[in-house]
């Protein structure tokens, strides 16, 4: 009898780990703790700036600056910490692609980082385009204060999951 | 000193810090979210002591919208720390980045507790000693944190 089909995926993941950057980050004693260096570096900053901003959307800080302001200090360094944080997690992923894609905690890690996508998204098409309206005010409208309630549980989910995959397999 | 960190870790405290495999990996998440909301913390106080970066506003108000979660993220760095250190004594207290990690904590509090109060007193413009400082503390927090993953890389 055959092995079970592999699927496309298994296929791309069994590439991706065989390309020759990814094995050497796999084999050398360097690279993976200088990457996951950066990577930790990376993410603490996403989540201490975007916590500012989500803290602000609750109503609970810095509610005497409007909505507006925090965003354009706030959020380019969000983007530019995930940019880099997504970078070094992709380089992490690939020394071992089908090890991590097999894990459950990093299953979940990649499920509510598209959760957190969609909840950025929503506030941006929908209440965040009112943001001139609202923006000054101490408490901002409800489905502000839960897009932002939910960005700060998620992004705390998605770090402690991701705390998880070391220990997990 | 090794043998002081071998009884540590054979202890009932240390041995189900251990045992509760959950307790390890749970103190390490609060640890990063909580070096999470003092780095970028401390980021946003030194760039607008720098005045390189955002919408300008006075130094005081920034200083008392971040002190006290600076503070208490170092308090639940310092605890989330402690039991990560009982559960492991030897990978922790006998690794020379360990040490090195706390002496720049020493300098990096004691830094920022000196850039607090020239922020308080909003003297502006902010002195050239103050800017020195605040780059200081930027480079101390990233040294901090790359220390910090580097415990577990350099053998005991």
């Amino acid at each position: 009898m055959l092995p079970p089909d592999p699927g496309p995926l298994a296929f791309l993941f069994n590439w991706l780990s065989g390309t020759s950057w990814a094995s050497a980050i796999a084999e050398g004693a360097l690279l993976f703790p200088w990457i996951e260096t950066v990577h930790v570096l990376c993410l603490t900053l996403v989540f201490g700036t975007i916590a500012v901003v989500d803290l602000r959307l609750l109503g609970w800080q810095s509610t005497h600056r409007p909505v507006r302001v925090l965003e354009r200090e706030l959020v380019p360094v969000t983007w530019a910490a995930f940019a880099g944080a997504a970078l070094t997690g992709f380089l992490l992923f690939a020394s071992s692609a089908g090890k991590y894609a097999a894990n459950p905690m990093f299953q979940a890690k990649m499920l509510l980082l598209a959760l957190a996508g969609v909840n950025m998204a929503v506030f941006n098409f929908g209440i965040g385009r009112s943001v001139g309206r609202w923006g000054d005010d101490i408490r901002p409208p409800l489905a502000a204060r839960v897009a932002g309630g939910l960005s700060l549980i998620l992004w705390t989910a998605i770090i402690v999951v991701a705390r998880w995959i070391g220990f997990s397999s | 000193m090794s043998v002081v960190l071998d009884q540590l870790y054979a202890s009932p405290l240390s041995t189900s810090i251990r045992d509760a495999g959950f307790i390890i990996p749970a103190v390490q998440s609060v640890h990063i979210l909580s070096i999470g909301l003092l780095f970028g913390g401390a980021l946003i106080c030194d760039l607008k002591v720098l005045g390189v970066w955002g919408v300008p506003e006075p130094l005081a108000l920034v200083y008392r919208r971040f002190q006290p979660w600076m503070m208490a993220a170092l308090g639940a760095l310092l605890l989330s720390g402690l039991v990560n250190a009982i559960g492991e004594p030897v990978r922790v207290f006998g690794n020379r980045i360990f040490w090195l990690k706390m002496a720049l904590l020493l300098v990096a509090c004691g830094l920022t507790a000196l850039l607090g109060r020239a922020m308080r007193q909003n003297q502006a413009p902010i002195s050239q000693i103050s800017r020195v400082m605040a780059l200081l503390s930027i480079l101390l927090w990233v040294a901090i944190i790359i220390c910090g993953r580097w415990i577990a890389y350099v053998a005991p």
